[in-house]
């Protein structure tokens, strides 16, 4: 059988980068990719009713969900030649911020139509959104809300595991797999 | 030109997915283009004038004026068709009105449960009640 030469979530990172150039945009910060994949796990839950990446595991940091897999992927790809990392400087930010982008011609991908139809669509809400805006996305997002909610007594859950489970189904894709 | 959930188009050359077959239909558009933009492509059910089996959504002539006859919304017969067979007249030709939307979400729905089709995956159907529930106010 032919290796497959990518795993999921290293495909998911390479059509991001792709749609991110198609949607007129030089590069996506680490930060962005972090929210936009977690963000679309959380949509996956809710209307497709399965993980997308159930491999993948997000911990609650300082500025919301990130992803160690994540982060390995993303070097993975850059050492392999498929995606480039650009160190810019963020001065109102204080930090530098870690820009990707497509290294070469965007590879032969696994995703059947229907996940495809699926990421394009997510994808062309939430990359035009600035990194402010994709926080308040995550925050609003079940998960973070429960962490939010057992953070009130002041102590961050820094380095939590995040809990998928309190992503309810929608109620309507419910309803589509019902024979009542 | 964008169409949105619930627009209502008009192909000189409308292609079938499953069969391959070309004419010239109206089609009722069930995915925004974002969800389809990069491959050029529009999700639709084809509108006729036969009335279907079931899963068809009544269009009548009163409520849509450039209809010769009523016509029908056919929730069985989902396609990605080629924007390239798009009638070169002005697009859409009219957009479901709030009454057509809300019958016409609660047979989507069931179509997409029962019949068999290219939208029979969790990502497909998940992504088509998520732009209708949008289009719906629903979310």
């Amino acid at each position: 059988m032919l290796k497959t030469m990518f795993n999921r979530l290293e495909e998911l990172i390479l059509l991001i980068l792709d749609r991110t150039h198609k949607e007129g945009k030089a590069d996506l910060s680490r930060f962005q990719m972090l929210k936009i994949i977690y963000l679309i796990q959380v949509y996956s839950l809710k209307y497709a009713g399965t993980s997308l990446l159930p491999q993948t595991t997000f911990i609650r940091e300082k500025n919301g969900p990130i992803s160690v897999d994540i982060y390995k992927s993303t070097d993975g790809l850059v050492g392999r030649g498929y995606i480039k990392k650009e160190i810019k400087e963020n001065k109102g930010y204080g930090h530098e911020r870690h820009c990707f982008s497509l290294a070469k011609k965007l590879p032969q991908l696994n995703f059947n139509k229907g996940e495809l139809l699926f990421l394009d669509s997510f994808l062309s809400e939430l990359l035009p959104l600035t990194q402010a805006q994709l926080k308040a996305r995550a925050y609003a997002t079940e998960p973070m809300k429960d962490i939010l909610n057992r953070e009130r007594n002041g102590v961050k859950k820094t380095g939590e595991v995040i809990d998928f489970s309190s992503v309810a189904v929608d109620q309507d894709v419910i309803e589509t797999y019902s024979d009542l | 030109m964008s169409f949105f959930v619930g627009d209502i188009l008009f192909f000189k050359e409308y292609q079938f997915t499953d069969t391959g077959q070309i004419k010239a239909h109206f089609a009722l558009v069930l995915l925004p283009e974002t969800a389809t933009k990069y491959s050029g492509s529009v999700l639709c059910c084809v509108i006729t004038s036969k009335i279907p089996k079931g899963w068809g959504l009544l269009l009548s002539k009163a409520a849509y004026k450039f209809f010769d006859c009523d016509s029908y919304a056919c929730f069985n017969r989902k396609d990605l068709v080629s924007k390239s067979g798009l009638d070169e007249s002005p697009q859409p030709k009219g957009t479901l009105n709030r009454t057509d939307r809300d019958r016409g979400f609660k047979i989507l729905k069931k179509s997409l449960y029962v019949v068999n089709d290219l939208a029979s995956d969790p990502y497909f159907r998940g992504i088509i009640i998520y732009h209708w529930k949008k289009a719906l106010g629903l979310k």
